[in-house]
């Protein structure tokens, strides 16, 4: 059995590993709630030793992290895009199951996504599917596999303005 | 001012009711299995969403807010992960859909301008 060399995660990312350390502790300050000395000191151990015996927690895909101001910015926008498409999609829904003809014209339509990580396109999928009228059912590769609720939901998927928000939110890292 | 939130509070509640009710009207009256995920899966979002909204002004004590506030995240990430495994299960065992559905399996590429023989039925 080989033991595994803890100080390895140190030696690539000191900043990343420091700053999960930190987030970790203010989280457990939060649930906690008190500010005893063994609170604290439970926290701390707790938080330092998470961070080094998971390794493979890092907030970059593969190796360093980089504090991206304008990479924040933008995903604060995109969220905030987000919430409002929630609403409005709630709103589109309630209106088609509440009339009493039920206006719907459903379908499956292939799309194609050119963006180059995982994580963009896995939050792209999850997007479109809390989005008005259409849901994600299969991604892979570069192509999404949407139900839309009505055809021009569908369609609409084609040319959304949230696609550009997360191509630009690739191009910033 | 307390009468104020409590008056927020009930507000927020009744919203919350009513897309839940949404959600479950649209389950009984739609067709097919992917229509009707799409009535569950996005006002379950919502109306859970304005019910813990309106728990975080009712309860008392920060470390409660806090656990609310971080139920509201989790159900807003985890809501969208279920819709589309419960829809991509049912699209791989073959649920067909319902009658006058359209599928279109292809996409249009700009840049070579044809027609690509995409994943479909």
């Amino acid at each position: 059995m080989r033991i595994y060399p803890l100080w390895k995660r140190l030696k690539r990312d000191l900043p990343g590993s420091m700053l999960i350390a930190v987030l970790l502790l203010i989280f457990w300050f939060l649930i906690s709630a008190s500010l005893d000395w063994q609170h604290i000191f439970t926290g701390i151990l707790l938080s330092i030793s998470l961070t080094l015996f998971w390794d493979q927690l890092t907030i970059d895909e593969h190796g360093k992290t980089i504090v991206n101001w304008r990479q924040l910015k933008i995903s604060f926008r995109y969220l905030i895009f987000l919430f409002v498409e929630i609403v409005k999609a709630n709103f589109v829904v309630a209106a088609i199951v509440l009339s009493p003809k039920m206006p719907i014209s459903p379908g499956l339509i292939v799309l194609k996504v050119t963006l180059k990580k995982d994580l963009s396109r896995v939050l792209y999928a999850n997007s479109i599917t809390i989005t008005p009228g259409t849901i994600t059912v299969d991604l892979e590769g570069d192509r999404l596999l949407v139900h839309g609720m009505t055809k021009d939901h569908a369609f609409g998927v084609r040319s959304w303005y949230m696609y550009d928000i997360m191509k630009d939110l690739e191009e910033s890292a | 001012m307390v009468i104020f939130k409590e008056i927020l509070a009930v507000i927020l509640l009744f919203g919350g009711l009513f897309f839940l009710s949404v959600g479950v009207i649209g389950l009984i009256r739609l067709p097919d299995i992917y229509n009707r995920l799409h009535a569950l899966g996005k006002c379950d979002t919502l109306g859970t969403g304005l019910v813990i909204s309106a728990m975080i002004l009712l309860v008392p004590g920060m470390t409660n807010v806090i656990k609310l506030f971080l139920m509201l995240f989790l159900t807003f990430a985890i809501n969208p992960v279920m819709t589309h495994l419960i829809t991509k299960t049912a699209y791989v065992r073959g649920t067909s859909l319902t009658e006058g559905s359209f599928v279109v399996s292809t996409y249009y590429e700009e840049e070579e301008g044809e027609f690509l023989k995409g994943e479909g039925e």
